[in-house]
């Protein structure tokens, strides 16, 4: 049978990702920092030369994730968080001619959700979100088993909204330490794991909030399944249950009596996802 | 029931095959019934490219063919097995000893009945039947006329089956009656997926769904089992008036 090797790339604005991947398997992991402050044509040579590493003849497709807009029909990357020369870029097109085999660009968050729902705790679940919650908060939106990117790939921008004083991403997400306790997220985690009353407390609130943003997710999409994943996740015993005392306020009592929110169970979900775009395109 | 309407055959066909991946993961060992014909054969591609990819795990699957024509069997070319060997069993390679199917050639067809009849409750009953639907309003060779508690048997073919069935031949056939699951054993299985696709479908689609259920089109008799999800493409659909589900 034919090869069912594909790559992964995970481009973030600190490390570039880059996986082998066969199925639901990772069969060889690299990393290194992301030339972020480089000019448009040394972010597209790092992104090649990480390719090189692991790409042979055998390789079936190439699909990239960013965390920023893209055009997933023109394979255009408009926008990058972290990564300022990367504008406006058809990376689609770059790739393939490098490389002549086909590749898929699209936001992480996306990626993050298209490997929860293949491989991970989503899998099969028809109607899922991932929910990627680290310094920001991405989603990615699964309907009927496939992807809802939208037009700009800005479906599932949630952290957008405006939210209190700010946007729901400045209260559920990383950055919520930051900005409401002026203390980094990893300080709290690891204060709470000593069982320091304030980190809980702190928590407790996060709780709160990521409550009322999956709110706002199921009043728009009324999902079976919400997967958590990213940095933030790692907390999930200390703001578990006041994340859910706050789902139960919703309206709708039948659709909170079947909703599953549940931790990533994967590692590498959003390598997985991005690898999978090519086949996931063409099912 | 659930009507998805697609806007176009591909569409329909990954879809069908999204929630038939769904469907049979959540079951252990489950068994499928399957049809053979055109309008199946595109969710079948996406299974497959599914399957090749390692999207998905089949290796606990069984299988049960839905109908065969009277006097034959796979190695005849045109038959109901002879098409899904090459649009299903072959790409996925499927072991034999995993598939039950109708051996139309047998001596006594009667006993291939109760031999499939058995099957399916030794698996513990089918957990999905794919189904395409025939210009006439049947579902396998259930053909007008038929009782909705119907069982596996041989039936003798309606006119348009006749005509129509010759599609799948070379050269012309003599279609003397055929062998296929009762409505009755279909009602019985967990999932009902039924596909429809094209304009030539659009007034019998009409028909099943929008005029009161009746032996004379039935697939209508099927429409009141609990989980039983159709799968149209645009063209199939537009006959439609009344509102219909549409993803």
């Amino acid at each position: 049978m034919a090869s069912t090797q594909h790559i992964g790339i995970d481009l973030g604005g600190t490390n570039v990702r880059v996986g082998l991947v066969d199925g639901p398997q990772l069969l060889d992991l690299y990393t290194e920092s992301t030339k972020a402050g480089g000019s448009q044509q040394e972010v597209i040579e790092q992104l090649f030369s990480v390719t090189d590493r692991f790409y042979n003849d055998q390789i079936q497709s190439i699909g990239i994730g960013v965390p920023g807009l893209v055009d997933v029909s023109q394979g255009m990357v408009f926008d990058v968080v972290n990564i300022p020369s990367l504008q406006e870029i058809p990376l689609q097109a770059l790739m393939e001619d490098r490389y002549r085999i086909p590749v898929r660009i699209n936001n992480d968050a996306n990626c993050f959700a298209l490997g929860e729902y293949h491989f991970g705790t989503g899998k099969r679940q028809g109607s899922m979100v991932g929910l990627s919650i680290g310094t920001g908060l991405g989603a990615g939106i699964i309907i009927n088993g496939k992807l809802h990117s939208g037009k700009h790939c800005g479906a599932g921008e949630f952290g957008m909204i405006d939210y209190l004083e700010h946007n729901i991403e400045y209260y559920a997400s990383g950055q919520f330490f930051q900005h409401v306790y002026d203390i980094d997220g990893l300080t709290v985690f690891k204060l709470a794991v000593e069982g320091d009353d304030s980190a809980l407390e702190m928590y407790r609130v996060f709780g709160k909030h990521l409550g009322n943003a999956i709110k706002t997710i199921l009043y728009t999409l009324d999902t079976d399944k919400i997967v958590l994943g990213g940095s933030v996740s790692e907390a999930w015993p200390y703001f578990k249950n006041s994340m859910w005392e706050q789902i139960k306020t919703f309206a709708y009592k039948k659709t909170i009596l079947e909703l599953k929110v549940d931790i990533s169970a994967l590692s590498n979900s959003a390598l997985l996802g991005a690898a999978a775009l090519y086949i996931h395109d063409n099912l | 029931m659930q009507v998805y309407i697609s806007d176009n055959y591909q569409q329909q066909a990954g879809l069908a095959a999204t929630h038939l991946a769904e469907c049979m993961s959540s079951r252990p060992q489950p068994l499928i019934c399957v049809a053979s014909g055109d309008s199946p054969a595109g969710m079948y591609a996406s299974l497959i490219s599914q399957v090749n990819n390692k999207f998905l795990n089949i290796d606990e699957w069984n299988f049960v063919g839905l109908d065969e024509w009277l006097g034959m069997n796979g190695k005849d070319e045109g038959s109901c097995r002879y098409h899904l060997n090459r649009q299903l069993f072959d790409p996925l390679n499927i072991n034999a000893a995993k598939i039950c199917f109708f051996d139309g050639r047998a001596a006594d067809p009667d006993h291939e009945c109760v031999v499939t009849e058995n099957y399916i409750i030794d698996k513990g009953g089918i957990d999905v039947t794919i189904l395409g639907l025939g210009l006439n309003g049947h579902v396998g060779m259930n053909e007008p006329g038929s009782n909705a508690d119907s069982r596996s048997r041989v039936v003798t073919l309606d006119p348009l089956t006749v005509q129509t069935g010759q599609k799948y031949f070379s050269e012309a056939k003599e279609l003397e009656g055929g062998l296929t699951l009762g409505i009755g054993t279909i009602m019985e299985s967990k999932s009902i997926f039924l596909l429809v696709n094209g304009l030539k479908k659009a007034a019998v689609v009409k028909r099943m769904l929008e005029e009161p259920a009746s032996p004379q089109i039935p697939a209508s008799l099927i429409l009141q089992h609990p989980s039983i999800r159709i799968y149209l493409d645009r063209d199939a659909a537009s006959f439609l008036t009344h509102q219909h589900t549409t993803n």
